[in-house]
């Protein structure tokens, strides 16, 4: 049996548009990680953890299912 | 470029300086014994010490040249955007040195890596005792694969920053 893949795709630069064009810094500063995090992330660079992306939903008032959505794939 | 970014590339290129400094000293205190002139090994020691301190004090003084440089270079850029003309400069933002999760992950993968080279080095060390190679060569092995393994650690850690991290 294959193991699952999830490709995690995010709608971040999205909703920071949506939230009064917010910058990648001020969310950085919002969920307390740094500009380049943010960055790696939007671009699906890195997959935050569990916290994080709880972070992240937080600072741009969204649930977590509306920032962060998975593909599954084998 | 990243502040992190940035500051891995000083560390590279202060290590090369270091290390390319470490194998002139070697070079020159050999002379023309070839590795029999390991037998001074008080006089191996003596090079690896004096090459520490000054990677000591070659990282400080890179630092200080980082923060100046970075300084400068963003008062300019601020100068010449007319939009952020006679604004202050966001320190925060221009030496963004928060060591969140991300960098803990890339931190804990390169180091593994480095601790590869050290490893190697270590063993390739003992391998030089048993070959009947005097103390000093394996003060010398020893010391390059640290040096190595610095020089790894941040390569690898500059394509991480570039190219992404995954967990597992």
């Amino acid at each position: 049996m294959g193991k699952i893949k999830i490709n995690i795709s995010n709608n971040i630069r999205r909703l920071r548009f949506d939230n009064d064009e917010m910058t990648q810094l001020e969310l950085a500063k919002k969920s307390g990680v740094s500009r380049q995090t943010i960055n790696n992330i939007e671009s699906g660079k890195y997959y935050p953890s569990l916290e994080l992306a709880f972070l992240i939903a937080a600072a741009l008032n969204r649930d977590i299912q509306e920032v962060f959505t998975h593909l599954k794939g084998e | 470029m990243e502040y992190k970014v940035r500051r891995i590339i000083m560390t590279l290129v202060v290590v090369g300086i270091v290390y390319l400094n470490f194998v002139f000293k070697v070079n020159g205190f050999l002379g023309n014994q070839g590795l029999e002139g390991f037998a001074d090994v008080k006089g191996t020691a003596i090079i690896i010490l004096w090459n520490v301190l000054l990677m000591v004090i070659l990282m400080i003084v890179g630092h200080i040249l980082l923060h100046v440089i970075g300084a400068i270079g963003a008062s300019v850029k601020n100068e010449i955007n007319p939009e952020t003309r006679g604004q202050d400069i966001d320190l925060e933002e221009l030496f963004d040195d928060v060591d969140d999760e991300m960098d803990k992950l890339i931190n804990l993968k390169s180091s593994q890596v480095g601790f590869i080279m050290v490893g190697l080095g270590f063993v390739l060390g003992l391998a030089s005792i048993l070959m009947d190679y005097q103390f000093g060569v394996m003060l010398v092995v020893m010391y390059s694969s640290f040096m190595l393994g610095e020089v790894v650690e941040a390569a690898y850690k500059l394509v991480m920053y570039h190219r992404g991290v995954i967990h597992g």
